[in-house]
């Protein structure tokens, strides 16, 4: 019944797809491609572009998730839309899991990602999560699931991987080796509302008194970072708008010159950051 | 003992605004107007205030007289708030003379020598977690 099911929706793409059986699956394309209601195949692209970012993109709804300055895999896909889980080894990508409307596929097919090899191609999403603890078993093989990144079903090690690494690139603000990275990472994000993101990729606010100001560290490697999210009501003095934006320190809260970056949306801000 | 550290930042913080109100501004240029008035807005307002300091520990010796210089400097300065207002730092004129006075005086009261304000920031405005 579900398979007529499938191909009864197809029929309304026929006249899309006119070079496409009815009867086909993928797009005739299983090992690129993902299917899972048998009306278009979905396609996830990897791609390096000169800029040092890592982009995502699917061909149904042509979004392009971006995470920068790496080009490990990538995932930055949330809601009810497509869904990639990434697990991977270094810059080997090891699976790529991906579902889309709510609904878990599973496939264990090869591909190629991100320029590297994935050995795997997995989806899950609710209740398919359990299947993380089958893809685990890829030696070194890091798992995260967006949106669903708990199940006591697990082993305590693929929760904890897949709670920490979900985290990690979902809020993104952990995976940057200096200003400049983590400049970029605020960039086009919701500034106002990036504490809790910034909470939950492992930086702590700074005790103290602030007044209006939050302050809120992190320490990469020998280095510590600070966000400092200036909230104003008034008009800032590098700037004719009334102006709310992260500044961005090294070493020390109150860093000057190359230390110092600032993060802004409203449109005549100062770029440099310095 | 991380209280006694942030504590400490604040009062350099408290120091650090007394040298820029009170330093001349004609060999400073826009990045540090900027460092300036991000090291006082939104600072000030809570630092100068008789609640605030009356929480310092005595080691750091601000008695009521400094105390209320200071909220009046607070007054002065949130006066001054509008676009580029750091800037009018760098002019004269009866309040910003005022504010450079007073600054001065505080600072003497605290017996904290005059230097560059960004040289200040950098040797002691430091956390050492």
């Amino acid at each position: 019944l579900e398979l007529g099911v499938r191909f009864d929706l197809f029929i309304v793409k026929e006249q899309k797809y006119p070079e496409l059986s009815s009867y086909q699956f993928a797009s005739n394309t299983p090992l690129q491609a993902i299917d899972l209601d048998g009306l278009e195949a979905l396609v996830t692209t990897f791609s390096r572009p000169a800029n040092g970012t890592t982009q995502a993109q699917d061909n149904l709804s042509n979004r392009v998730y971006v995470k920068p300055g790496s080009y490990k895999p990538v995932v930055s896909i949330t809601g009810s839309d497509a869904l990639g889980v990434y697990a991977y080894k270094g810059t080997r990508a090891e699976a790529y899991l991906q579902s889309r409307n709510g609904e878990a596929v599973q496939r264990g097919l090869s591909a190629i990602a991100n320029g590297g090899l994935a050995t795997s191609i997995q989806a899950y999403r609710g209740a398919s999560l359990d299947e993380l603890e089958k893809t685990s078993a890829v030696e070194g093989a890091i798992l995260f699931a967006l949106g669903t990144r708990f199940n006591s079903k697990l082993s305590p090690t693929t929760n904890r991987s897949a709670t920490q690494n979900t985290e990690l690139y979902k809020t993104g603000f952990s995976n940057f080796k200096n200003l400049d990275e983590l400049q970029g990472l605020f960039k086009g994000r919701d500034l106002g509302n990036t504490t809790d993101d910034l909470i939950k990729s492992g930086w702590t606010k700074v005790e103290g008194d602030w007044g209006s100001k939050t302050i809120i560290q992190k320490q990469i490697g020998n280095e510590r970072f600070y966000a400092n999210w200036e909230s104003r009501n008034m008009e800032h003095s590098t700037n004719k708008l009334p102006t709310n934006y992260w500044k961005l320190t090294k070493g020390k809260i109150n860093a000057t010159g190359d230390n110092v970056k600032r993060v802004s949306d409203a449109p005549n801000f100062k770029k440099s950051g310095k | 003992m991380i209280k006694e550290k942030i504590e400490k930042y604040h009062y350099e913080e408290i120091i650090l605004i007394l040298l820029i109100l009170s330093t001349e501004f004609s060999k400073y240029n826009e990045d540090d107007f900027s460092s300036f008035s991000e090291s006082i807005e939104g600072r000030i307002e809570f630092l100068f205030t008789k609640d605030f300091l009356s929480s310092l520990s005595k080691d750091y010796c601000i008695n009521n007289d400094i105390s209320l210089e200071l909220e009046t400097l607070k007054i002065l300065v949130i006066k001054q708030y509008e676009s580029q207002w750091i800037k009018k730092l760098q002019g004269s004129s009866k309040e910003v003379d005022l504010i450079r006075k007073i600054a001065s005086k505080v600072l003497e009261d605290l017996k904290v020598k005059k230097i560059d304000p960004i040289k200040y920031s950098e040797e002691h405005l430091n956390i050492d977690w």
